[in-house]
């Protein structure tokens, strides 16, 4: 979003110089083919994907922890449906779009990326999963894959809203979306548990993903660490889950897009349903062009592969959830540092009383607080790591799931599909 | 955001007549400026760092210049990229045939525009980056200033 209807985003990130692009792409080459060339034989990352366990929380301490997170949670949900609601229109008065935009959309699906799945220990859904879990009569199998269709319309849906509606952060679209969202998850929560939420909440399902690169994960009460990037080798295959990554970086791509001087003209003076239907075209072609190049490279090597398996794409969507947290980092780091202030001072008085909760109420967004220098390492590093990630686990997912794992042939596709997108990343940067 | 922007037509002091060595036809509004934080609660009065220099639109101070013109809700010659460097000082004229807010995101300045008045806002660029200037009302975008 270059700028939501008034000021969310107001200060955007400088151009990338054509010399970072040199020196990223040039890495993202060597880097790709010395992986498939010099790359190991056999599948290695699930082995060491297990971590180690640092230490057990009892189930007593582990209630309390997540009783004050997702009370936490719920505040955050209520009070952006309350300011959604009642809370005069405008981005400035309004926590709500900051709330949607900024922490749930961003700061916390980023954070994730580092912390572990937060949306899991802050989710309210969960709550409700848990108090509800004893009246619950079928409980869902869950070794049963699910799909995530659901959750990936969902996020087309979220995406359309914010990137190409003409009024994203106005109350009513935001208190309709609220609505939804919240009613979707409780009633799934009540019905389906923990386990439907993780396949259906969108929210959760995007954190679910990106958190599976962290070094931090909770299985039953323990805390363990791995290695950062091999948790993606034990992300499931499920269906949907190529749409669900391919959705998200759809929409990245064209926020990128949106922000180059050519869009800009393209939509300038076309105001309300005219706007929104051309940055709907956008928004969808975009998505269909991402969605070409992957469904292009994959089905290549599955025909290369002579391989029938019905859920090849989604077993190589893994793949790209480390591109999809590079494009993140890229294109929302500088928003979450701004905006995330912006956000703190809003939070001392969330519905205009006049209150001074964390005495924040005057303070101003420092937009120094972090360089041009800085920011356009962070875009470069995020756009390069998240490429040789996706190379990494793309290689190792190969050798597991390829019937010819020798074949670098059948390998191919792929790194090529990795090399395009991080190519129209660094593009979309440089022309920003 | 009525609230909001009323207190901004409020804040805005246009001033009556330009110093008598500008000679161009069009007058200079005074650009005043507020930020968002600040008028995030319109009963808080707390001063805003000041980016809004009071300097006149053909001073010799002034390093980028530009000017823009608002005619049936288009920008006409298309929407532009103004560029400067850091510690330059910027000077933006805009005239529109409506009555409008000026808005340069960020920088947070802010000037009232009238028919046959236009708002110019002077700035000494000191953050780098991208910044939308638009026109508030209308939500229409007039140009991005690049500042590195």
């Amino acid at each position: 979003m270059t700028l939501l209807a008034h000021g969310i985003g107001a200060r955007g990130d400088l151009p990338l110089s054509v010399g970072t692009l040199a020196v990223v792409a040039g890495a993202a080459l060597f880097v790709s083919f010395a992986a498939l060339l010099a790359g190991w034989k056999e599948p290695r990352l699930a082995g060491i994907a297990k971590g180690r366990s640092v230490f057990t929380v009892s189930s007593g301490a582990a209630l309390s922890v997540t009783t004050i997170t997702r009370i936490a949670g719920a505040l955050a949900v209520g009070v952006s449906l309350w300011s959604a609601l009642f809370v005069v229109d405008s981005t400035v008065e309004n926590i709500a779009p900051r709330m949607v935009y900024v922490l749930f959309w961003i700061v916390i699906p980023l954070s994730s990326v580092i912390f572990g799945d937060l949306w899991r220990l802050f989710s309210p859904f969960e709550a409700i999963a848990a108090v509800t879990k004893k009246f619950r009569h079928a409980q869902p199998d869950p070794k049963k894959s699910q799909s995530l269709y659901g959750a990936a319309f969902f996020l087309l849906l979220f995406l359309w809203l914010e990137l190409s509606f003409h009024r994203p952060a106005g109350r009513t679209p935001l208190a309709i979306m609220l609505i939804v969202w919240i009613g979707w998850c409780s009633q799934g929560a009540v019905r389906g548990g923990t386990t439907w939420l993780g396949n259906n909440d969108p929210l959760a399902v995007l954190t679910r993903l990106m958190s599976s690169v962290s070094c931090f994960t909770v299985r039953k009460n323990r805390l363990v660490v791995r290695r950062p990037i091999v948790g993606l080798a034990e992300v499931p295959t499920q269906r949907g889950l190529a749409a669900v990554v391919l959705v998200v970086l759809g929409g990245t791509s064209f926020d990128g897009l949106s922000r180059t001087d050519w869009w800009t003209s393209l939509i300038s003076g076309k105001m309300d349903w005219t706007r929104t239907l051309v940055n709907t075209l956008g928004l969808l072609f975009v998505t269909a062009l991402i969605i070409s190049l992957f469904l292009g490279a994959v089905r290549l090597m599955q025909r290369k592969d002579e391989n029938s398996d019905p859920m090849f794409e989604d077993g190589f969507a893994v793949s790209l959830i480390p591109v999809l947290i590079g494009y993140g980092v890229a294109h929302y780091f500088s928003m979450a540092i701004f905006e995330g202030q912006f956000l703190l001072i809003q939070a001392s008085d969330p519905f205009g009383f006049g209150w001074d909760l964390f005495g924040t109420r005057t303070s101003y967004v420092n937009y120094r607080i972090v360089s041009s220098t800085t920011i356009a390492a962070v875009q470069a590093s995020g756009i390069i790591a998240g490429h040789i990630a996706g190379v990494v686990v793309g290689h190792d997912r190969a050798l597991e799931s390829l019937r010819k794992r020798e074949s670098l042939a059948a390998q191919l596709p792929l790194v090529v599909l990795l090399v395009a997108l991080t190519m129209i990343a660094l593009l979309l940067l440089v022309e920003a | 955001m009525r609230l909001g922007a009323a207190k901004l037509v409020l804040a805005v002091a246009i001033l009556a007549a330009c110093s008598g060595n500008n000679l161009d036809t069009e007058e200079l509004s005074h650009t005043s400026q507020e930020s968002e934080s600040g008028h995030s609660h319109s009963h808080d009065d707390t001063a805003a760092s000041d980016y809004s220099l009071d300097v006149p639109f053909d001073s010799e101070s002034i390093d980028v210049k530009s000017s823009f013109q608002i005619e049936q809700g288009k920008v006409v010659g298309g929407i532009q990229r103004v560029r400067a460097q850091m510690g330059e000082v910027v000077a933006l004229a805009v005239e529109s045939d409506t009555p409008e807010i000026l808005h340069l995101h960020g920088y947070d300045l802010v000037a009232t525009i009238e028919p046959g008045i236009s708002a110019v806002l002077v700035f000494e660029a000191s953050i780098p980056g991208i910044f939308e200037m638009e026109l508030e009302n209308a939500g229409l975008l007039i140009a991005k200033v690049e500042i590195r």
